[in-house]
């Protein structure tokens, strides 16, 4: 081994890569526009992280106290806006209004809403919405719980015995509003939902989607920059450069421990400075064990350093590895779990997903953010991508020793 | 006119030709968009989306027939995968990412049920499952919410019955003590012991009262319509899925690439000097920029064509509910993008500034545009920014048509500001290209 000719490859690959500007922006500045604009587009899981406030018409033909009641917990809620109108609106309309996106929901109260509710003839209320939008499914949400809450006291209170009656059994001789408030607001059976991860709380771990997100693109951006730069082995190979090269002084396995190498370090800064720049840009957290976090980052960089030289070794054209470094690596992206979390897939694509470096390499990155993974149990998927690792680097190697010596 | 086809059919000609931009504009997407198809879309390849959520049920000493309605019921339903535990097996297991949410019912539910003041159902989520876990909270908080609407309504109406007495009290503790061959002992035959009695008599009581109050509550006064969108598959037996949306949206993201590919030619073919060798010819110099553009628009009609020809054999995706809608979307979105990046090559002078810009304008526009997410979950300000971008109203085209199996009139917006920027955008490159050809920049 010639380390001077691999320190020099290494040192020139690094020269390269800091004289292209445009390059420098597909290394740091996309990843993080990414992460911020996806991290903002899914918000929060739950939806509850997101800034827009979403409108719900409501086509108001009673007009009485009792659409103020079912309107008072959507009109508390931040994320929406009630925009009240006192026509009347066809159903055909209201699911036009909702279809073009212009209000979350559509509300139509019936005259006779507030009768209803003193004794009077039953009414329909109809609610117009998307199922496929969440602030739809939130506005649905609200009015369905108030809807709840005033059916419930009107039927309690149709319970109530007449004045002077003889309270049977199946009846109440009155109806305490103030306790059915009480009631309501302190109920006596709750629901506690915890996370059982490294820190139970909720507003934390996965809950926001830039903890997917953020990771994510960090793999996804380096796998892309090593992928798209082994069109510069293409180049070298086509300019007769790497002949020239072994007939000097170096050796094919000098060759290679300098494309690997450059490639390495080329990954790890790459992927320490967008870790950095996202948990400090986004706050974004990566467990508690440093090691974990360090082992996962070189095996990730060593498997795509390795995948650069083994595609420069078998593209023949340089368009030719841009075209299939794009595709490749959108392709693990997507099946990997890179683009969007492995969860909601069906259980043969997680299978699928998880046999691969990216998925394998996200799913510790879950692991350690979520339920706090440290070595010992991120070994199944980091031994996995060592495996990836060792056979795309022994082809890689194959390769081009093979090429060099030709 | 004829020297435009002539410069069209050519550079189809070598659009045809090149085997790499083929694999990168057509196997590419159709790769990946059955890769998504295969994650959401179902179709000839069987169930989509989701599997059961697996969920660990904690509940301490409920009766054995009980538990075993509970998990047939939770079996049945089709969303879960329940497995029994004990309270440290469930934390395991969703520590483990075995479940992704453990239902826990408090020790002596039944019994806590009429004594205790205060009762809790914990739900114990999978913080790397987020989305499984949550779907899990919510539906045991839609069922609890029916328990505390029931409750506060039966305090209202019969708050003796939630003071119960010290007698009462330990009359009911009495009858529940034991398994649950005691109880039902203890109940069969209640006059045995004067505590049994009584507390039989509270317990009917109660139940008269919780009869009568779930009679009353199962009529509600005012009923609710839930209008919701009328899914394409409620018409056709078709599955409606997120691929509907995802299979046009990445469709569009991959003809951005093509089309800027064809706008690169420009460059490519000045850098050659080929360009300055056709402009030498006679006639004017529009004829070679709308050729281009023209070949460009040919080549995103047949990639969107075959993408979404592959959606709808291998996914079942709706292609609308007439033969022309989509055709005349998958045009004008065509020919929208075309115009657009042939504008942004006329702008930019060095192909490779064009490269980079081009590939940064898809992925920005893509993000805003709603191709990788749909536009109604952006936050405001992204939404209102993505309106500028042609790829927005070519998304909500594809939605209305796929989605919603709109007819043209329910696209007429979008696909009005679709044609007005094609011929805006046609125009702004016939002046650009004249104006530089005349300066001598490009000729």
């Amino acid at each position: 081994m010639n380390r001077q000719v691999i320190g020099a490859m290494v040192r020139l690959r690094l020269l390269r890569v800091l004289r292209d500007r445009g390059g420098l922006v597909w290394l740091l500045v996309m990843p993080m526009v990414f992460s911020y604009l996806m991290g903002n587009l899914m918000g929060d899981w739950s939806g509850a992280g997101s800034s827009r406030r979403h409108k719900v018409l409501v086509f108001d033909r009673d007009g009485g106290a009792a659409v103020d009641r079912l309107l008072a917990q959507l009109a508390d809620d931040e994320r929406f806006i009630i925009v009240s109108a006192d026509s009347s609106v066809t159903d055909e309309r209201a699911r036009f209004l909702v279809d073009e996106g212009a209000a979350s929901a559509v509300l139509q109260v019936p005259p006779g809403f507030t009768d209803a509710f003193a004794g009077g003839p039953t009414v329909d209320l109809r609610l117009s919405v998307d199922g496929n939008r969440l602030s739809s499914q939130n506005a649905r949400t609200l009015i369905e719980r108030s809807l709840l809450r005033l059916n419930t006291e009107r039927a309690a209170r149709g319970l109530v015995t007449a004045p002077g009656a003889a309270v049977t059994r199946d009846r109440a001789a009155a109806f305490d509003s103030t306790a059915f408030a009480e009631a309501w607001a302190h109920p006596r059976l709750r629901l506690d939902a915890a996370s059982l991860g490294r820190l139970e709380v909720e507003d934390w771990g996965l809950t926001r989607a830039s903890q997917h997100v953020g990771p994510a693109y960090v793999l996804f951006f380096m796998l892309m920059f090593m992928m798209v730069s082994a069109k510069d082995l293409v180049q070298e190979r086509q300019d007769h450069t790497l002949a020239r090269l072994v007939i000097s002084r170096a050796s094919a396995l000098d060759l290679v421990a300098g494309y690997f190498l450059g490639g390495l370090v080329i990954g790890l800064v790459q992927g320490a400075i967008l870790l950095g720049l996202n948990a400090v840009a986004f706050g974004l957290d990566y467990g508690d064990s440093p090691l974990a976090l360090v082992l996962v980052m070189l095996l990730f960089a060593c498997f795509a350093s390795a995948a650069s030289i083994l595609l420069g070794t078998l593209a023949r054209t340089g368009p030719q590895a841009d075209g299939l470094g794009s595709g490749l690596t959108m392709t693990l992206g997507a099946i990997g779990g890179l683009w969007w979390p492995l969860e909601i897939t069906p259980s043969f694509m997680q299978t699928i997903g998880q046999a691969l470096p990216t998925g394998q390499a996200i799913t510790v990155f879950h692991g350690m953010i979520g339920r706090g993974w440290g070595v010992e149990r991120s070994l199944p998927m980091l031994a996995g991508l060592l495996v990836w690792f060792v056979v795309v680097f022994a082809l890689a190697t194959w390769r081009l020793r093979r090429q060099a010596s030709a | 006119m004829t020297r435009l086809w002539v410069f069209a059919a050519r550079d189809l000609r070598r659009m045809a030709n090149d085997r790499r931009a083929l694999v990168i504009n057509l196997a590419l997407p159709l790769l990946l968009t059955s890769i998504m198809g295969l994650s959401f879309g179902g179709g000839i390849f069987g169930k989509k989306g989701i599997s059961a959520i697996p969920v660990a049920l904690v509940a301490g000493e409920l009766p054995d027939a009980l538990r075993d309605r509970l998990l047939a019921g939770l079996q049945e339903s089709g969303f879960f995968a329940p497995v029994w535990a004990d309270s440290a097996q469930a934390d395991a297991l969703v520590r483990s990412g075995d479940v992704a949410a453990a239902i826990v019912l408090p020790d002596d539910a039944l019994k806590g049920f009429f004594q205790s003041d205060s009762l809790s159902v914990a739900v114990w989520k999978d913080p790397s499952s987020e989305v499984k876990a949550g779907i899990v909270e919510e539906i045991v908080r839609r069922g609890v919410l029916r328990v505390q609407a029931g409750e506060a309504a039966y305090r209202a109406l019969w708050p003796d019955d939630y003071r119960i007495s010290t007698g009462d009290s330990a009359a009911v503790a009495d009858l529940f003590a034991g398994g649950l061959d005691e109880i039902w002992r203890n109940l069969r035959d209640p006059d045995a012991v004067d505590s049994r009695k009584r507390a039989t008599e509270f317990l009917a009581r109660a139940m008269d009262h919780q009869v009568a109050l779930s009679r009353a509550l199962s009529e509600p006064q005012v009923g609710l319509t839930i209008a919701d969108r009328i899914p394409v598959a409620a018409e056709d037996g078709r599955e409606s899925s997120l691929f509907d949306y995802f299979l046009p949206s990445f469709a569009v993201f991959f003809l951005m690439f093509a089309v800027a590919g064809g706008a690169r030619d420009l460059h490519r073919e000045r850098t050659r000097r080929t360009l300055q060798r056709q402009l030498l010819g006679p006639g004017s110099a529009w004829p070679v920029v709308v050729g281009k553009w023209a070949a460009s628009v040919v080549q995103g009609v047949v990639m969107l064509s075959v993408l979404l020809l592959a959606g709808a054999l291998l996914f079942r995706v709706n292609l609308g509910p007439d033969p022309w809608t989509l055709p005349v979307v998958v045009v004008l979105t065509c020919t929208a993008a075309s115009g657009f990046f042939m504008l942004l090559a006329l702008l930019v002078r060095r192909e490779k500034v064009l490269d980079n810009l081009s590939t940064a304008v898809i992925l920005v526009s893509g993000m805003l545009g709603g191709n990788f997410m749909p536009v109604d979950n952006m936050p405001e300000w992204m939404a209102a920014v993505g309106r500028f971008f042609f790829n927005y109203w070519a998304n909500l085209s594809f939605a209305r048509v796929i989605g919603d199996n709109g007819s043209l009139t329910a696209v007429g917006t979008p696909l009005t500001v679709l044609a007005t920027a094609s011929a805006v955008l046609l125009v702004a490159i016939v002046v650009l290209f004249r104006l530089r050809v005349r300066r001598g920049g490009w000729a």
